[in-house]
């Protein structure tokens, strides 16, 4: 009993130590992950010589000039145009994705048709395939069809559901829904379709809201396909207009407004990332790490 | 499952996508790779004479090298700090959901313009980088302006993005039972030695699909280089997608840009091969079905 | 878990059959642009565009003389103003130009002209609305250059000079009272400087390329390239060249490569908004009178006052002076609806008393007599616009040749003197991989327009 006890007091002291080494790796990591985010926040209320000479994020004073005059930029269109353009693509991409995945994702996960093996490897080939080598013909493609310069290159492979992950991610879900459902309803006398909205789409919605959550954080921050395609300034979005803040003669010379307009870009990805963490979790898990 | 052709239909729109925005670009780039299409000029057919002048391009070939560094740097990095981080969280640990989300939203807002912005500003000469460990004594650093400090500065921004290998990690991790860590120490092993002997080969399919997709997004990063160290001194940020872009969207050499996304292309695939090629040697399937 | 393994036969299946498709596949890219349909007025308000780039006072008062103009034409023409900065200018202009988007009326860098309009019909043609515009405020001589194949294509703006400008007050805080007028003088004075902040530099010169032919002008009395478009500098002058301005970026007159990419960038650009140039860190910079007012605000804002240097003479000197070109040009898109009013707007911002009022000088100098005689009526040719005017009058240039500003020829004097700097290469390779570059793409040019 006595030698056991002691045991035992050993191996709290040991789990005591190691937890504390644990806590002490995460924190400082941590804080080394968000510091950079904190430091914005700070900076955004800094004048250029507090940004340039202090390691600290606290800034002097609060206020709310430089999000104002960022604002309104140096154009005559203010942020408000550049978030409305990113919206005008970000909202239909993310509605066309959906209605076009589930559609094709439910043709794969629940019916027996000629081909469909090696459709399924398509499908999973194209995920992997490296977007640099289909660029440059696509751009001479929407070129060539008068559409440049609009967000129909940007939105089109949504339409139909060329954005694999998304297909594998519900094709993933749905074959967790057992089939008897289905099975019942056919009896009932639905159809296919029927069936889809009525039975599936409710069992689906976690697998619809990762969807949502992702298309939009990434279709928000994606910056080469507006580089290629959009190059009338009323119609950039908000990547570039960034970009454009950073370049050297944008006319800003208080770097607290580029800093400020940096962080309302990241502020919609972070709303929706805090509103919604556990559906985002379990996309990222379960199209990584099953299958 | 049903046998039936409405599933054809089903997929259909993904099938008329594919075959006009993926199958046909793809194969297109390959056609105009052999001609001097420039957007204005009729092509002529040239054979492989953009491929000969990319292998005689020393600007080329400095960014195939510049490209390869890069992946090397990033990503096994990546992928063990991401591996070394979720094997702590996965410890029945307080607040964990906390610490999840810290490491979580660096990836989330890596691809943001705001980030590249956010970068500049750290690592400028009189930025916080250089005040920070000015702290320690140490020397300012230039860090956009010498070869090895511009790739540290887009290989930092990758790395700091750890966030979905590690979630990823992280679910795998947990579907590792429970009981062959006990077993491990009842028979006495350390914690070390349980983690390389048990719980390293237990998730090797999950580091293989992790190590596969951050190379395939490394061999082609953008984003990172081009908007905060561009080309870099001598180019050593100059990155062959960055090159293609160029040759592509600013000279309109895209007979020339295609030749190049297409060695580029063939770069990754033999690399993808061969990872697949080992795999049989350290992956371990626990099921053969699925 | 067999899908790992199907993957990868996939992409080897996806593969073949890519390859076995290429046959028969694609070629229909090869279809030319097909522009526009230019068509009429819509009837109702005719609505243009109009692209330019610069900074930010110029952002600003292009804008307002924008905006005067749609008031005064409410209900017929509005314009919509299309500003950039001065990165990338070449690339979006190229994409807008190719793919057809470009602005109505548009801002045309003057070597442009040659590369896209060398039959004279890369543009609208100017001469259908002369009417509108009012040519005879420009000296003929002068708006020949922007005449292509006996076709008027673009207007030339005004004239561009290369100079040395500094930041007085800068010099006046080191104890320096008198500008420097030799290169001598400068690293005298680059020692003062370095002694309070051994960061900075006298002289950022956007691209080695500047410095490099206002050397060579002055040690040769050539222009980099003679009218025919041929060579006038050779490998040796190359070298001594980049050991003339190694020379100087060591003695902190010149700012080094380096420090450039370190808080510039890898572009030439202007750095009227740089910190550093802000800040005093930079003393100065070498660059065309065009850019003289926008340093001279960012300047002012701080306190600080800008200068227009004496040109410096290096010794031996066959020719005392610099380099010139036509600044901007105008043009008017080949597929715009409303030519006719976009000649009105172009009258409006280039001849009208209002209109050059609000544009003000943030183009460098104007080449339209009623726009000069309107400016100087404002009382706005003052201070240093007033001596970049005079500048300009006095300086002795030669004019740069209309194939200068292709991109290859800056990429070779960059890259090459990068490596240099950086010690990948001697000044001997340095000056050949130049000179070879430079002769490769001049042969080609040669071939094209002759």
């Amino acid at each position: 009993m006595n030698r056991l006890s002691k045991l035992e007091q050993r191996r709290r002291r040991r789990n005591l130590i190691s937890a504390v080494i644990r806590y002490g790796i995460l924190t400082a990591v941590a804080l080394i992950m968000i510091y950079p985010i904190i430091w914005l926040v700070g900076a955004t209320f800094k004048t250029n010589n507090e940004i340039f000479t202090t390691v600290s994020f606290i800034p002097n004073r609060i206020d709310f000039t430089p999000y104002i005059e960022g604002w309104k930029t140096r154009t005559q269109f203010t942020f408000t145009t550049f978030f409305l353009n990113t919206f005008k693509y970000v909202i239909p991409k993310i509605l066309f994705c959906l209605i076009s995945s589930t559609l094709v994702a439910y043709g794969f996960a629940r019916f027996q048709f000629p081909l469909k093996k090696f459709f399924f490897s398509i499908l999973m080939a194209t995920m992997f395939l490296p977007a640099v080598v289909t660029r440059i013909p696509l751009y001479i493609l929407w070129k060539n069809l008068g559409l440049l310069d609009t967000y129909i290159p940007l939105i089109a492979p949504t339409v139909f559901a060329n954005e694999p992950f998304f297909v594998f991610m519900l094709i993933q879900f749905l074959r967790s829904i057992p089939t008897y459902l289905d099975e019942a309803a056919t009896v009932d006398g639905c159809n296919s379709f029927e069936i889809l909205i009525r039975i599936l789409l409710p069992a689906l919605k976690p697998a619809i809201v990762s969807c949502t959550i992702f298309q939009f954080i990434w279709s928000f921050n994606d910056f080469l396909g507006p580089l290629i395609y959009v190059t009338t300034l009323s119609k950039y979005p908000v990547a570039l207009a960034l970009k454009m803040s950073i370049d050297q003669s944008s006319g800003i010379v208080e770097w607290n407004q580029i800093l400020a307009m940096s962080f309302l870009a990241l502020l919609p990805a972070l709303i929706l990332f805090f509103a919604a963490q556990k559906y985002f979790v379990e996309g990222v898990t379960s199209t990584g790490a099953k299958g | 499952m049903k046998h039936s052709k409405i599933g054809l239909l089903y997929i259909l729109p993904w099938l008329a996508g594919m075959l006009v925005l993926t199958l046909y670009p793809f194969v297109n780039a390959l056609v105009i790779s052999f001609t001097d299409y420039n957007l204005v000029r009729e092509p002529n057919f040239i054979g492989f004479e953009n491929y000969v002048t990319l292998f005689k391009d020393a600007d080329f070939l400095s960014t195939l090298t510049a490209t390869v560094k890069y992946t090397i740097f990033t990503v096994p990095f990546q992928l063990a700090f991401a591996l070394f981080i979720a094997y702590i969280l996965n410890f029945k640990l307080k607040g964990i959901n906390f610490y999840r989300t810290a490491y979580y939203i660096p990836s989330l807002l890596g691809g943001n313009v705001a980030v590249a912005v956010l970068w500049r500003f750290l690592f400028q000469q009189e930025g916080f980088i250089n005040r920070f460990i000015g702290l320690f004594g140490a020397a300012p650093i230039p860090w956009f302006s010498s070869v090895n400090g511009a790739m540290a500065v887009i290989v930092f921004l990758k790395v700091w993005q750890f966030g979905s290998s590690m979630l990823i990690f992280l679910a795998a991790l947990k579907d590792v039972p429970q009981e062959l860590y006990e077993a491990a120490s009842v028979d006495g092993s350390t914690r070390f030695y349980s983690f390389f002997r048990i719980t390293i080969p237990l998730i090797t399919p999950t580091i293989f699909f992790n190590l596969v997709m951050q190379m395939v997004n490394a061999f082609q990063e953008f984003n990172g280089p081009y908007l905060v160290t561009g080309r870099g001194p001598l180019n050593a940020t100059y990155l062959t997608s960055m090159y293609i872009y160029d040759n592509a969207f600013k000279y309109f050499n895209m007979g020339y840009a295609s030749a190049a996304s297409w060695v580029l292309f063939i770069i990754i695939m033999a690399v993808t091969a061969v990872l697949f090629a080992t795999q049989n040697r350290w992956v371990f399937y626990s099921d053969e079905g699925n | 878990m067999g899908l790992r393994k199907k993957t990868g036969m996939v992409c080897a299946a996806a593969l073949a059959v890519s390859l076995l498709a290429a046959g028969c596949s694609g070629s229909k890219t090869a279809e030319p642009v097909k522009g526009d349909t230019a068509g009429k007025d819509t009837g109702g308000v005719a609505e243009l565009t109009f692209s330019w780039w610069g900074n930010d006072d110029r952002h600003q008062a292009t804008q307002k003389a924008i905006d005067a103009f749609n008031t005064a034409h409410e209900g017929k023409i509005k314009v919509t103003g299309e500003p950039s900065g001065f990165g990338n200018l070449e690339e979006t202009f190229a994409t807008r130009y190719a793919g057809g988007t470009a602005a109505d009326i548009m801002t045309v860098n003057y070597p442009w002209l040659l590369q896209y309009s060398p039959d004279g019909a890369g543009f609208y043609d100017l001469d259908q609305v002369n009417d509108t515009f009012d040519f005879s405020q420009y000296d003929p001589e002068f708006l020949k250059f922007g005449e292509r194949k006996g076709k008027m294509q673009v207007i030339p703006y005004g004239q561009n000079t290369l100079g040395v400008y500094l930041n007085k007050s800068a010099f006046e805080r080191a104890g320096i009272k008198e500008l420097p007028k030799t290169f001598d003088e400068y690293k005298k004075a680059a020692e003062a400087f370095t002694k309070a902040d051994p960061n900075s530099y006298l002289i950022v010169s956007p691209t080695f390329r500047f410095a490099a032919i206002y050397y060579l002008q002055q040690k040769t009395g050539k222009g980099e390239f003679a009218d025919d478009l041929s060579m006038n500098y050779t490998q040796e002058d190359y070298k001594e060249a980049l050991l003339w301005y190694k020379d100087l970026a060591d003695a902190h007159v010149f700012c080094s490569r380096k420090d450039y990419i370190e808080n510039v960038g890898n572009e030439p650009v202007s750095i009227a908004q740089n910190a550093k140039f802000i800040n005093g860190g930079y003393a100065g910079v070498l660059e065309w009178t065009g850019g003289i007012a926008s340093n001279a605000k960012t300047l002012s804002d701080k306190g600080d006052e800008l200068a227009i240097a004496p040109l410096p003479v290096i010794e031996g000197a066959k020719f005392e002076g610099t380099m010139a070109k036509p600044s901007l040009t105008f043009a008017i898109s080949k597929d715009s609806k409303n030519p006719k009013a976009a000649a009105e707007f172009l009258q409006y911002i280039l001849n009208d008393p209002e209109g050059t009022k609000l544009m003000g000088s943030t183009r460098g100098m104007v080449a339209s007599k009623a726009a000069k005689a309107s400016l100087e009526a404002d009382g706005q040719i003052t201070g240093v616009v007033k001596d970049a005017y005079d500048f300009t009058e006095n300086a002795k240039v030669i004019n740069n040749s209309p194939i200068f500003e292709n991109a290859t020829f800056t990429n070779a004097y960059e890259k090459n003197y990068e490596k240099f700097e950086f010690g990948q290469s001697t000044a001997d390779e340095a000056a050949k991989a130049i000179f070879d570059a430079i002769s490769e793409e001049n042969a080609k040019l040669v071939q094209q327009y002759k």
